[in-house]
């Protein structure tokens, strides 16, 4: 077992079936990379205001190479020997791929268990792939509940009409769908919608508010999407004292507060291994050198990475809550970003 | 007996699970975990047809203080669930849609 002084999260998933218990207490002990994400382009045919990843097809080319469908299937060969079984194919949108079918088509054989993140426009275009190659899950982004408020948030033209389609195919066939819509300004109103469209298809849904920028070469106007969570007046006698909660560890690095700390890994679009897809690297080329050398290399990084001597010494280290994902990251330490702060403290 | 194709036995982390593959990933849409004796019998299960009597033998070549009640009991179990998860193509299994008339209820 390992000698981590934290409770890793597994520990704290009293819900988890005994056997995923099991895998993922062993994984964090061994450091075993049982769960991938694979970004497979940055390509997409939409254009979300809030998306961190999409790049046009004239930019890609300033921000590296996308991995060819030789590379993929090479990389995912190597990731299951080292244990990867739960496998999420992301993009961009993923199906934008220029070598996609092939890509699915070998995974699809190799033994994953994979979820498709979409935003299900094309899949109509790929029915026989999916007929012949399903799915386990699809997890599919839905912006809004019509073409008007797709074109508002996505910035397309009938935007709904083909994401329900690709919705409806893949609900015939069977395969499991979560609903997944990021809340901003310009969706907002159309909540009550997207609500009714989630309860007349009785698929599962995941909303959030969450808006960031990842320093990846995509800019987004974070100020112009934002909503502000409603303030909750506390009651009568629970006003602040002054007295803030203690919810972080200074002793703890910042890693060490990811559910996928030891056991799970992103590999992005142009090649590189990261623990998160929110940040900016660190840049480990899965592409020059075998999976099972990046894996090492990302846990030694993760392990050694420290908060900013800002946080350290700061006096709301212990009430501050925040994740590594929330820094960027320059010459392979945690960089503060000033409006962070400012915010922070007010 | 027979198990279904496009199966695939993994050892996750110290656990063992199939894992669909192709157009089998639609009809086994849980986890099927089994245990380390179970999954010494997958091998053969996957390249024979067989009986229950094979599985027994085999285990009990393995387990040499299981007793056969107690292997016999096991496999119940064990093939009881793969049938149940359409892992095991049975003989005489209807597939797809079918409609069966009943014999009316004598007045």
């Amino acid at each position: 077992m390992s000698s981590h002084e934290f409770e890793p999260a597994c520990r704290r998933m009293e819900w988890l079936d005994p056997f995923y218990k099991a895998v993922w207490e062993k994984a964090f002990a061994e450091a075993i990379p049982i769960s991938g994400t694979f970004e497979l382009t940055s390509r997409c045919n939409f254009n979300c205001r809030m998306c961190y990843v999409h790049l046009p097809e004239s930019e890609i080319g300033r921000h590296g190479r996308e991995l060819t469908a030789k590379e993929w299937i090479r990389i995912a060969t190597e990731a299951k020997d080292a244990g990867t079984t739960w496998l999420c194919i992301t993009g961009g949108e993923p199906l934008m791929h220029p070598e996609f079918e092939t890509i699915w088509r070998e995974l699809n054989q190799m033994g994953f268990f994979i979820t498709l993140q979409t935003n299900a426009s094309l899949v109509p275009r790929f029915e026989k792939l999916f007929q012949e190659c399903p799915p386990r899950a699809c997890k599919i982004t839905l912006y809004g509940s019509s073409d008007q408020v797709y074109a508002d948030v996505c910035q397309i033209e009938k935007g709904f009409a083909r994401a329900n389609a690709g919705i409806q195919m893949l609900r015939q066939m069977k395969i499991p769908i979560e609903l997944v819509s990021t809340v901003i300004r310009q969706n907002l109103d159309d909540v009550e919608n997207i609500i009714r469209y989630v309860g007349k298809n009785k698929l599962q849904w995941i909303p959030n508010i969450n808006v960031r920028t990842a320093g990846r070469g995509v800019e987004v106007d974070m100020k112009n999407l934002r909503i502000r969570p409603p303030k909750i007046d506390k009651p009568a006698g629970q006003e602040t004292t002054g007295q803030k909660k203690r919810i972080m560890d200074p002793d703890r690095k910042p890693c060490t507060y990811c559910k996928d700390f030891r056991l799970g890994y992103w590999i992005v679009w142009n090649g590189y291994m990261r623990f998160c897809s929110f940040m900016n690297g660190p840049d480990i080329p899965v592409r020059d050198k075998p999976f099972q050398e990046c894996w090492q290399e990302l846990v030694k990084f993760q392990e050694s990475l420290q908060w900013p001597e800002e946080c350290r010494i700061c006096e709301q280290k212990e009430s501050c809550a925040r994740c590594a994902a929330l820094f960027d990251i320059e010459n392979g330490n945690l960089k503060m970003k000033d409006e962070f702060c400012k915010k922070r403290k007010g | 007996m027979k198990l279904k194709d496009g199966l695939i036995l993994r050892e996750v982390a110290g656990q063992y699970v199939i894992v669909p593959t192709g157009k089998r990933v639609k009809d086994v849409t849980g986890v099927l975990y089994m245990t380390k004796p179970a999954a010494a019998l997958w091998d053969y299960m996957q390249s024979h047809d067989f009986e229950k009597e094979d599985l027994i033998k085999l285990t009990m070549e393995r387990y040499t203080d299981a007793t056969y009640d107690q292997v016999s009991a096991d496999l119940d179990k064990f093939l009881k669930e793969l049938a149940e998860r359409g892992i095991l193509e049975v003989e005489g299994q209807i597939y797809g849609n079918f409609s069966m008339r009943l014999p009316k209820q004598p007045k």
